[in-house]
């Protein structure tokens, strides 16, 4: 009996496996369909369909390079003038191929993907079948009591186990194919080196530009870049804090100006000024006293006058 | 002994159900990235899925502040995408201007695309190099050069008379095959 039950407990603990995956998906579901999707993410969920050319092994949705972003502008544009995402990425495979979309196609060898679940989940099921009535012609047997399954017949339990293990495997294998072809694109990450910006002076001028047109956000992730190639630089620093404030993200750019601010230097008056202004922000004791500190070391500095004004304005 | 030879036999099935799975996997795997396989290994001459097409619609506001459509005019178009912050782009604009200046009287003619990028660093960045006459559409989004199928700056099409993308260059344009495409499209 001790036998039976733990023989049973493998198939038992999948099919609670599989009835939670399940619940987890109508969860989801549920979730999506009580209002429809924003257009950010609509964006975020075409772009995820699309690979960035050139990147290596990432999506459109989770690439920070130029090309990525302006992609992610162009499916945004094309959805408000109401364009489906099959047609955004019918769109977008004109221009670069067949490789772009992530999805698999509806034609040639990317059929297989589309038949080959079916296939292995049909052929699963049909293996299931024979081993069953093979065992049952061989051992007739008296009736189980009630209660128990004996290893050779088929149970409920059993039959659901062979089930998720086909469906299981049926996901993973154009979930590898899928992988694998975005994975190896070496020619790709080798034009991404040359093509995006590399040096810092590089990562300088595109974050000016896109100051420029007021892109904080996309500048702040400019300055990111050439902070990861020179790390010690404040004068990086203070600009990457000063983007991350206009940014609208006043705790980072506190966690970055912090050190400058610290510190005696060319840097220091901006950031010290970045520092007060994202503890503003915040609501903290502390911007007070750090933008007076501001004031009392730097009474010329061109952005004084504002910022005696703002003090003012807090008494 | 039925028993155990049915249970060889599904074994040998469930073997061979494998091993086709393996095969499949790698026959699509292998034939997906056939169609990649082509492309140049660090910028070059390559292929895009725009050749042999007509060329994508290019308007807008040049960084002179005038207006510009690209329309087939009889002329061979060289497309060049740039971008201020891009050292290649430093490199080859001279090149361009040149190649322009040596074939405008024989049926050429060169349109840029100035891509995410500020008008004030784009002006600033000619400016430095002495350029003072070139026609360059903004896209401070980026939304020409992915039109033109571009995967970064800077990158150069060669359209037709006819207004057919013809061939394509990533990285700084190498001048002898830019020579030789325009004596191929201008002499047909």
């Amino acid at each position: 009996m001790d036998r039976v039950v733990s023989r049973r407990l493998p198939f038992r603990l999948a099919f609670g496996l599989a009835l939670l995956c399940a619940a987890a998906a109508c969860v989801l579901v549920a979730r999506g369909a009580g209002q429809p999707p924003s257009l950010d993410t609509q964006v975020q969920q075409v772009a995820a369909t699309l690979s960035c050319p050139a990147c290596q092994a990432e999506s459109v949705a989770a690439s920070n390079a130029p090309i990525a972003q302006s992609m992610r502008s162009e499916i945004r544009q094309q959805l408000r003038q109401g364009q489906s995402p099959a047609q955004i990425r019918s769109w977008f495979r004109a221009r670069y191929g067949d490789q772009v979309v992530l999805l698999p196609g509806s034609h040639g060898p990317d059929v297989l993907l589309w038949v080959l679940p079916v296939v292995v989940l049909a052929g699963g099921a049909a293996v299931g079948v024979v081993v069953v009535r093979r065992r049952r012609r061989a051992r007739p047997r008296a009736p189980a009591p009630p209660g128990t399954v004996s290893p050779g017949t088929l149970s409920p339990w059993r039959l659901a186990a062979v089930a998720c293990l086909c469906a299981a495997v049926g996901a993973a294998v154009p979930a590898l194919i899928m992988t694998h072809s975005t994975a190896s694109q070496p020619d790709q990450a080798a034009l991404s080196s040359d093509l995006a910006p590399a040096s810092v002076a590089q990562w300088r001028s595109l974050a000016g530009s896109l100051e420029a047109q007021e892109k904080f956000s996309a500048a702040a992730a400019a300055w990111r870049k050439a902070l990861q190639l020179r790390p010690r630089s404040a004068s990086i620093r203070a600009s990457l804090a000063f983007d991350l404030l206009r940014a609208g993200r006043p705790a980072a750019a506190e966690g970055i100006a912090a050190p400058v601010a610290r510190q005696r230097g060319a840097q220091r008056p901006v950031a010290l000024l970045v520092l007060g202004l994202a503890q503003r922000d915040r609501h903290e004791p502390a911007a007070g006293h750090t933008l007076r500190t501001f004031l009392h070391d730097y009474p010329h500095h061109p952005a004084a006058g504002q910022v005696r004004r703002l003090l003012r304005e807090r008494q | 002994m039925t028993r155990r030879t049915g249970g060889r036999r599904i074994g040998v099935l469930a073997v061979a159900l494998g091993l086709g799975l393996v095969l499949t996997v790698l026959g699509v795997a292998v034939a997906r990235d056939g169609g990649t396989a082509d492309g140049p290994s660090s910028g070059g001459e390559t292929h895009s899925a725009l050749d042999g097409r007509p060329a994508p619609a290019l308007a807008g506001t040049t960084l002179t502040g005038d207006r510009f459509r690209l329309r087939p005019d009889g002329r061979v178009t060289v497309v060049n995408i740039w971008a201020s912050w891009c050292g290649p782009c430093r490199q080859e604009l001279p090149t361009l201007v040149r190649v322009r200046h040596q074939w405008q009287h024989r049926g050429v003619r060169l349109v840029t695309i100035n891509t995410k990028d500020g008008p004030v660093a784009a002006r600033s960045f000619l400016h430095r190099l002495h350029v003072t006459d070139l026609l360059a559409v903004s896209d401070p989004q980026g939304r020409r050069a992915v039109a033109w199928g571009a995967t970064g700056v800077p990158e150069t099409v060669v359209v037709d008379r006819h207004g057919i993308v013809r061939a394509r260059w990533l990285g700084a344009v190498d001048r002898n095959w830019l020579d030789q495409e325009l004596h191929r499209w201008t002499a047909s």
